[in-house]
């Protein structure tokens, strides 16, 4: 019983341990806070962003005592390596459903950890509370090295989850009809009843995931693949436009090589910078 | 005393200890492939909240597994195991919890730089771990006596604690930010399996309470219920956070 027991114990934790050490390392939505201002951190893509393509951060700031305007603010942008700084630029804040948002992107260079600085100074004394925002992050894939023009997936990758699917299906169905018959009983209502369902079920489930595009990854040119007719992979910002009067926003993902994204849902700003910023 | 009876007797034990072992596990290795405290809190926040995910699963699938297929083995080992594997939710709740909310959001403080979404599924997570607490403190003998009745009725209030969590993790979990990914892909097959189980067992429980129901016209119509509130769950609480993360 107690070789039974420990034999169990290390078999499974060996599994476990094993699968998960196999994942690939993400950062989450972090947040950090420096006296009255916060602000929770998410990249693209997946919070897990990947060393030479681009990656966008974006900051949803909260400040409790209400002082904090962008335009009055000297936000900056700053990644440091090794404690040397490679990275200094003004982030762009809007205020978007009421929150203020600081939107910029960045392309790691290599696989390591980095530290990322939002830095907001005020131009003016005591307009809001000065604040740095520190968060570690963990760059720890890169881009796939493919030529261009080439998909890295065959069909038979690329349609893996519906055999699985329907894979599992069938196994459990000839499990069940040969448990039955082996017993020497009909097949009773309930199996067959639940067969079906599972059917209909991972039918209908593999038409909805293939639908979304699960099987469309981000490195997948979408004009290769008509199925993939949008990469999901999140907004990858390249450039943003702040006009005087109004801010308009697009929030899909559209092309592989980001050469533009455009903005569709339309914000008055009611902070107009001083001078239109392109970054 | 053979191994099978040596087995049911001692199955919680087993159980608990296991589950213990892991949560060291899991620590140490963490800790020693990302030295960075932060990074190592953030990992660890992430696999223990995966972890939390699978045994609640297997908590809830004893019910419907045998109700449906009542010849599936190992039927006694399973369902006297199911009590300590609902203490080891507890236990990976709470280690869960303890480096998000307390390590990464900084406690009670942190919530007022929350908004939207971030708020709602944060609020969503305490009830959650309130919720298994109280589940976990009464898991034991003395409780299920002292509450009689009234204590599989408390204990049934795990079925709404496995919807806030299901909802908590598709607006904050790290790994369903993409839902194309292996883990929410094999999430929500396991998600289906479980809910197809379910709607036979709350198809009869139905067509007791209605009788002009058939028990099959109202597994069907659970089913179907269940099915779109998934493919909702999916499309737009899961991935809808896939284009606008911060709000």
């Amino acid at each position: 019983m107690k070789k039974i027991g420990l034999k169990f114990l290390l078999a499974f934790s060996t599994i476990v341990v094993g699968v998960f050490a196999l994942m690939p390392v993400a950062n989450a939505h972090v947040l950090k806070s420096d006296g009255e201002v916060g602000a929770v951190l998410h990249i693209d893509p997946d919070d897990d962003p990947i060393a030479n393509e681009p990656a966008a951060f974006y900051f949803a700031i909260k400040d409790t005592s209400g002082k904090f305007d962008p335009s009055k603010c000297d936000c900056h942008f700053i990644v440091t390596k090794d404690q040397q700084t490679v990275f200094d630029k003004p982030i762009s804040i809007i205020k978007q459903s009421g929150e203020w948002d600081g939107i910029i992107g960045y392309t790691f260079t290599d696989r390591a950890i980095y530290s990322v600085l939002l830095k907001g100074t005020p131009k003016t004394t005591n307009a809001f509370q000065p604040f740095n925002l520190d968060y570690d992050i963990r760059v720890s894939r890169t881009a796939n090295a493919t030529a261009p023009g080439t998909s890295n997936s065959s069909s038979t990758q690329i349609h893996l989850v519906h055999f699985v699917l329907f894979g599992i299906a069938f196994i459990a169905i000839f499990y069940i009809i040969w448990d039955e018959k082996r017993k020497g009983r009909k097949t009773s209502k309930r199996p067959d009843q639940i067969i079906k369902s599972l059917i209909i079920v991972l039918a209908l489930s593999s038409f909805v995931f293939h639908s979304s595009g699960l099987h469309c990854s981000a490195s997948q040119n979408s004009s290769q693949l008509p199925c993939c007719a949008v990469a999901p992979t999140g907004i990858i910002v390249k450039s943003v436009t702040v006009e005087p009067v109004e801010i308009v926003w697009r929030s899909e993902l559209v092309q592989s090589n980001f050469e533009s994204i455009q903005v569709d849902n339309k914000v008055s700003n009611k902070s107009p910078p001083l001078q239109t910023q392109v970054f | 005393m053979n191994i099978m009876n040596k087995l049911l007797k001692y199955i919680r034990y087993i159980i608990i200890i296991f589950s213990v072992v892991l949560a060291i596990v899991i620590k140490i290795l963490v800790q020693r492939s990302l030295p960075l405290e932060s990074l190592s809190d953030i990992r660890l926040g992430e696999i223990y909240a995966l972890v939390t995910l699978i045994y609640l699963y297997l908590t809830l699938l004893v019910s419907p597994l045998y109700f449906n297929f009542p010849q599936t083995p190992f039927r006694a080992l399973y369902v006297k195991a199911r009590r300590s594997l609902g203490v080891s939710v507890f236990l990976f709740a709470a280690l869960h919890s303890y480096y998000e909310f307390f390590k990464l959001l900084g406690g009670l403080s942190g919530l007022q730089f929350l908004s939207g979404k971030y708020l709602f599924a944060t609020i969503l997570g305490i009830i959650d771990i309130t919720v298994l607490a109280l589940l976990a403190s009464t898991s034991f003998n003395y409780a299920v006596k002292k509450l009689g009745k009234k204590w599989k009725m408390l204990h049934r209030m795990v079925y709404l604690a496995g919807i806030f969590i299901i909802i908590h993790a598709l607006i904050l979990g790290t790994h369903f930010i993409n839902l194309s990914n292996a883990i929410p892909t094999i999430f929500f097959i396991a998600l289906i399996v479980l809910m197809v189980l379910e709607a036979f067992r709350f198809g009869k429980y139905i067509s007791g309470h209605f009788p002009k129901l058939s028990e099959q016209t109202a597994s069907y119509l659970t089913a179907t219920i269940f099915l779109a509130a998934i493919i909702y769950l999916y499309l737009y609480v899961g991935s809808g956070i896939a284009g606008h993360h911060i709000h």
